[in-house]
């Protein structure tokens, strides 16, 4: 990863981001539009993070160049402005962060990276995501079958998820992990190290003194981390935006 | 029989001597003019050069013009050697003759603005009364303009309105986190950023709902940071609601508002609590403080603009009647010593609103 800036703070804030990353190998930072291309010609980058505004080349001026590079990195815009998104996409960008750059935003951003470098194994086939479309839970010793459509959400403990639904809740044994592998594609999210929620359940979105945020369901609460708070709510609003929850209530 | 006398038979002779059509043509001549004299003239008829027209025809001349203080005149009939009258005019100020011509100053608000010029058999007292109600109608449009410009500074300036009060505070309790807990400075200067970047946004007029709870949450997360315990706050919002849009701050200086109101004037504190869900049709929206409250009297009076205070409520109830009708402003519901609820309800799909 290559990281432009010339403001030397916010260079060094993103260079360090990026190294704190465990998808990023190595992070380069360059002070300006001149530096980043001798870089460039020095080695192979997946991505390059470009401050837009900066004296002499600017950022989108340094885009428009590096497209006509023969394998050219992808390019993510890092804008104080979000005026500027437009003129980003305008030259091909992969994605843009606004400044001061959220880490959580960031990791978002290079796992787009990394899946368009092609460096990260395709999401699981479909069949695979069937296979538990239903998922077998013992109960008083026979083998019953809760369907996928049913469950609200999903609860870490320890070895074990337990499946919450309207009418009860299930214990499965399988890691919550396994458990978002194949329903991450058909609307669930991972809003907590310890919950996986269906976005469609979601009757309301309650914050309270403390900060913290909890996702109601007709299945109960459930707690939604801080750094997976952007995506639910960019989930939900998508979903709503598709009119997935109705009419209303 | 006076010159004024004279002109005025004059002023009639062509037209007919028919006062509404004297009076239609004056009128005319004063919407042409609505623009000033350097009225575009790329956006279909140049207005200014149909004034002069109007004028010719009104005063019965072999040629009228019209002239900015540079730039060529716009002349109606031709006005042969008199064009050279518009240069002698600008340059020293006072009225220029010559044969049966005439060039007035036209001076608006003590300041030049123009030359009229008159070509033909025109009385004196015809031309300087064509003249005056050419200044007449641009000091008209003058003052217009300056009253369209106010009416939109203000909203620019409301729209911008960041309370200094707040962000000194916020920056004070950022750095004192710097030390003790580097992670929290860090999380509450993006949520400063993110407050900053949507309060001077000069982006399209209409955000969506989840747009504008985002800048609520991460004005709330700075409101927690700086009134610790005192600030006591609960949001719900239904999903269903995130993209309706609606004008930008529209929600959030009313959360300012009711946590400055009904939290931070008072020592023990108290708690806000903001809810959005759909009502049919409609996205309904409120906020309520369990603070000091007011008299009923009082919060009609402020949201007719007559009250003291209250300038987020007034300026975003007049927005929302401005976009959406009258029937969509806020509802105020408060007593004295009862905390204060505003309700705000917009249409979850309006035609012409669309987020940017």
């Amino acid at each position: 990863m290559l990281a432009v800036d010339d403001v030397a703070p916010a260079l060094a804030e993103l260079t360090r981001l990026l190294r704190a990353s465990p998808c990023v190998a190595e992070a380069v930072p360059a002070g300006d539009a001149l530096t980043a291309l001798k870089t460039l010609q020095s080695g192979t980058f997946d991505a390059v993070f470009l401050d837009i505004s900066m004296p002499g080349m600017d950022g989108l001026e340094l885009a428009k160049l590096l497209a006509r590079m023969a394998d050219p990195p992808e390019v993510v815009f890092v804008t104080a402005f979000e005026e500027h998104a437009v003129s980003a996409y305008g030259v091909g960008a992969l994605d843009y962060l606004l400044k001061p750059v959220a880490a959580e935003r960031l990791n978002a951003t290079l796992t787009r990276v990394l899946r368009v470098a092609g460096r990260e194994p395709v999401a699981p086939p479909p069949a695979a995501v069937d296979e538990l479309a239903a998922v077998s839970v013992e109960l008083g010793g026979r083998t019953r079958y809760v369907r996928r459509a049913d469950v609200r959400y999903a609860e870490a403990q320890g070895d074990y998820v337990r499946l919450h639904t309207r009418g009860g809740s299930h214990l499965v044994r399988m890691p919550i992990s396994r458990l978002e592998e194949h329903w991450g594609g058909v609307g669930y999210v991972r809003v907590h190290r310890s919950f996986l929620l269906a976005v469609s359940a979601v009757q309301e979105l309650r914050s309270d003194s403390t900060g913290g945020l909890l996702a109601h369901t007709d299945a109960g609460d459930v707690p939604v981390s801080r750094r997976h708070a952007r995506e639910l709510r960019d989930r939900l609003l998508e979903a709503a935006t598709r009119g997935d929850f109705g009419a209303g209530r | 029989m006076t010159a004024t006398d004279a002109g005025r038979r004059r002023l009639f002779r062509r037209s007919g001597a028919d006062p509404t059509e004297v009076l239609a043509a004056g009128a005319a001549i004063a919407a042409d003019l609505r623009g000033g004299l350097g009225a575009a003239a790329d956006l279909g008829p140049d207005p200014v050069a149909r004034a002069a027209r109007r004028l010719r025809s009104l005063l019965g001349a072999r040629a009228v013009g019209l002239a900015q203080l540079h730039g060529e005149p716009a002349w109606a009939g031709r006005p042969g050697s008199a064009a050279d009258l518009v240069e002698q005019v600008r340059k020293d100020g006072h009225r220029a003759t010559a044969k049966e011509a005439v060039a007035l100053p036209l001076v608006v608000r003590g300041e030049p603005a123009g030359v009229l010029v008159v070509v033909g058999e025109v009385g004196r007292g015809a031309a300087r009364r064509a003249a005056d109600w050419v200044v007449e109608a641009l000091e008209r449009s003058r003052l217009e303009a300056s009253a369209a410009a106010a009416a939109e500074a203000e909203l620019k300036a409301l729209r911008a309105e960041i309370s200094p009060h707040f962000v000194y505070n916020a920056l004070t309790t950022i750095g004192s986190y710097v030390d003790s807990d580097p992670e929290r400075t860090r999380d509450l200067i993006l949520d400063f950023a993110e407050y900053i970047r949507h309060s001077v946004a000069r982006r399209g007029e209409y955000t969506t709902l989840a747009g504008e709870f985002r800048a609520v949450e991460a004005y709330l997360a700075l409101a927690r940071a700086v009134l610790g315990d005192r600030l006591r706050v609960q949001v719900r919002i239904a999903p269903e609601v995130l993209p309706v849009a609606l004008p930008f701050l529209a929600l959030q200086p009313l959360v300012e508002n009711a946590v400055q109101h009904g939290v931070e004037r008072r020592g023990e504190g108290g708690s806000v609590q903001v809810s959005g869900e759909a009502q049919g049709s409609d996205c309904v929206i409120a906020i309520e403080d369990d603070g000091p409250g007011m008299d009923p009297e009082h919060a009609r009076a402020v949201l007719a603009g007559a009250g003291t205070g209250g300038l987020a409520l007034v300026n975003v109830d007049r927005r929302l009647r401005a976009v959406y009708g009258p029937q969509y402003g806020l509802v105020i519901e408060t007593a004295l010593g009862s905390g204060t609820r505003v309700v705000m309800r917009v249409p979850r799909f309006h035609p012409g609103v669309v987020a940017s």
